[in-house]
């Protein structure tokens, strides 16, 4: 597979080889080595859905010194105290219960949600596939929602022609790529930003379970790219369910529990760990 | 309290807003072109409407309120509430379609660290169009009334128009989008306060009304007094921008702008959390 070079860097972010003389820049790709994810003493907290947002009644009295007698907004604390480092050619999966914090670490670690506290160093171009089917234009075409798509990922236009025809073979939507989304199913959805999402090699790949992505056939053509681009990748963290993907691809597990990390090893030795926590033989380490 | 990457400039607020505006320009770009696209797809007339919905309205407010201010003549008073209000449609679009602009691009904010400005430029610069189109069917109606503006150095400031009205909007639909997305309730006083502004706008109501001195103070506190004045002077009236008048926008334009970069800041990517 032909991939298009991400070697010319992404758009929204500055190519590590930047500072360096233009002869070093093109010979050497990518700049492996240096890619960092570094996590320091990270918290997260976000309101509790709309009901912690306030209202505009109480906002406008408290400029008047009115004091709400209502309870505080309350916020979820995601993630408490992370300290986590992961560096160049590692394979991490983020395993743990249902709001554990697996996503909302992800979305931390690609800086879409702020920290409370603390601080998130990354050294890399980072790739997500996160909620893939979300985020299109439902009044265009999937073609023209390649660009959207690509665009938002920091891709140019340029970058984006050129494998335009890739990424419409994947998808393998047929005649639908030309029809707009609203007539699409959700697992064309799916597909198509699947196809998007994964056409490029991101330096550092954060990924939130989507390998239910499709039916079967597209599954698992949908693994093998997945695998491919994993392997291309610098850094690879998946916060995940399946075990037994993590035991086929990742050599170091995170176990979360309420936004802490309750184990952090290969997956020799947490995953019997969590397996015995899980079915209810053991209490957490 | 920091997300770092490595491979981002750390550069000061306003630099990296233009810089950014620069490296998404093409999403933004595709953003608007796609939804004048789903305005106006599926539609016979397309593009049409953008003229035919503001001159329709005019003509047949002309009809009524013409005859009951015993307006000089049927036409001219059709151009004045037609010019008022393409103006007025830009502002009222800006002011409540930006609402829902963060909340309709959650799948983008949520999936990538796409800056939130794109999305709120996105309405004024979708409404600019129409209002472009608005204008050019402004200029079609007076060609065809032979009312077309006396060829003069009156018509220079014609283009510097819509710049000013997207530096009004830009500021105004990003204040929106913040205090939409925090507060749902804004959607409804907005909407009453809109329309309240709408009667005390000079679209249907006449310049002189609002130069009586108990109206006096509506030219400052409401912008929408100098911005369709200043519209309508070279067009119509073929006269330069009045200094005071544009003095008082220019006011507004500073304080939306000082502003929407607060609010902003304030606000943060911590928006993210409540949409």
């Amino acid at each position: 597979m032909e991939r298009a070079s991400s070697s010319k860097g992404g758009l929204r972010v500055v190519d590590p080889e930047a500072d360096q003389p233009a002869s070093t820049k093109t010979t050497v790709s990518r700049n492996l080595a240096s890619l960092a994810i570094e996590v320091t003493e990270a918290r997260l907290s976000y309101p509790l859905g709309a009901y912690a947002r306030g209202s505009l009644k109480s906002a406008v009295l408290s400029v008047f010194g009115h004091k709400d007698r209502t309870p505080k907004a309350e916020f979820v604390e995601a993630i408490r105290g992370l300290n986590i480092r992961v560096v160049a050619g590692e394979r991490v999966a983020l395993i743990g219960h249902n709001g554990s914090g697996k996503s909302t670490l992800l979305r931390a670690l690609a800086g879409i949600y702020p920290l409370a506290a603390g601080e998130i160093k990354v050294v890399g171009r980072i790739g997500t596939l996160l909620d893939i089917g979300l985020g299109f234009e439902t009044e265009s075409t999937g073609r023209e929602n390649i660009y959207f798509r690509g665009m938002t990922l920091g891709y140019s236009r340029k970058q984006l022609r050129a494998a335009e025809k890739e990424i419409v073979d994947f998808a393998d939507l047929g005649e639908f790529i030309d029809l707009p989304m609203r007539t699409y199913s959700s697992g064309m959805y799916v597909r198509l930003g699947f196809a998007v999402s994964t056409q490029f090699s991101p330096d550092i790949l954060l990924v939130d379970e989507v390998f239910g992505a499709g039916d079967a056939s597209f599954g698992k053509r949908a693994v093998d790219r997945m695998l491919n681009i994993v392997n291309n990748a610098g850094i690879f963290v998946i916060a995940t369910h399946d075990m037994s993907l993590v035991e086929l691809v990742c050599q170091r597990v995170l176990w979360l529990n309420r936004g802490q990390i309750v184990r952090d090893g290969p997956p020799s030795l947490v995953l019997p760990e969590y397996h015995r926590y899980m079915a209810g033989e053991a209490s957490l380490p | 309290m920091a997300y770092v990457n490595i491979r981002e400039r750390r550069l000061p607020f306003v630099v990296r807003y233009i810089s950014d505006l620069f490296v998404y320009r093409h999403l933004a770009w595709n953003l608007v072109a796609s939804d004048l696209r789903a305005r106006f797809r599926r539609s016979k007339l397309g593009v049409l409407w953008a003229v035919i919905q503001p001159l329709a309205f005019s003509l047949t407010v002309a009809l009524v309120w013409g005859s009951l201010f015993k307006s000089e003549s049927y036409w001219d008073f059709a151009i004045y509430v037609f010019s008022g209000m393409i103006v007025w449609e830009y502002f009222a679009s800006v002011a409540i379609v930006s609402q829902d602009a963060l909340t309709n691009a959650e799948g983008y904010l949520k999936q990538t660290r796409v800056p939130f400005f794109i999305f709120q430029i996105r309405t004024p610069l979708t409404s600019m169009a129409i209002f472009l189109l608005g204008t050019a069917g402004l200029f079609v109606l007076l060609a065809s009334l032979q009312k077309l503006p006396a060829f003069d150095e009156h018509l220079l400031v014609i283009p510097l128009f819509p710049v000013v009205l997207l530096l009004f909007g830009i500021p105004l639909g990003t204040i929106m989008s913040i205090a939409a997305t925090h507060f749902r309730d804004i959607k409804y006083v907005s909407q009453i306060l809109i329309q309240a502004l709408f009667f005390v706008s000079p679209v249907m109501l006449g310049r002189e009304i609002l130069e009586r001195p108990e109206l006096s103070f509506l030219n400052y506190a409401n912008p929408m007094v100098p911005i369709i004045n200043l519209f309508r002077a070279p067009i119509i009236d073929g006269e330069f921008w009045d200094k005071t008048e544009a003095i008082t926008l220019l006011i507004w334009i500073v304080g939306l702008w000082v502003m929407a970069m607060v609010v902003a800041i304030r606000a943060g990517r911590r928006l993210v959390f409540a949409l």
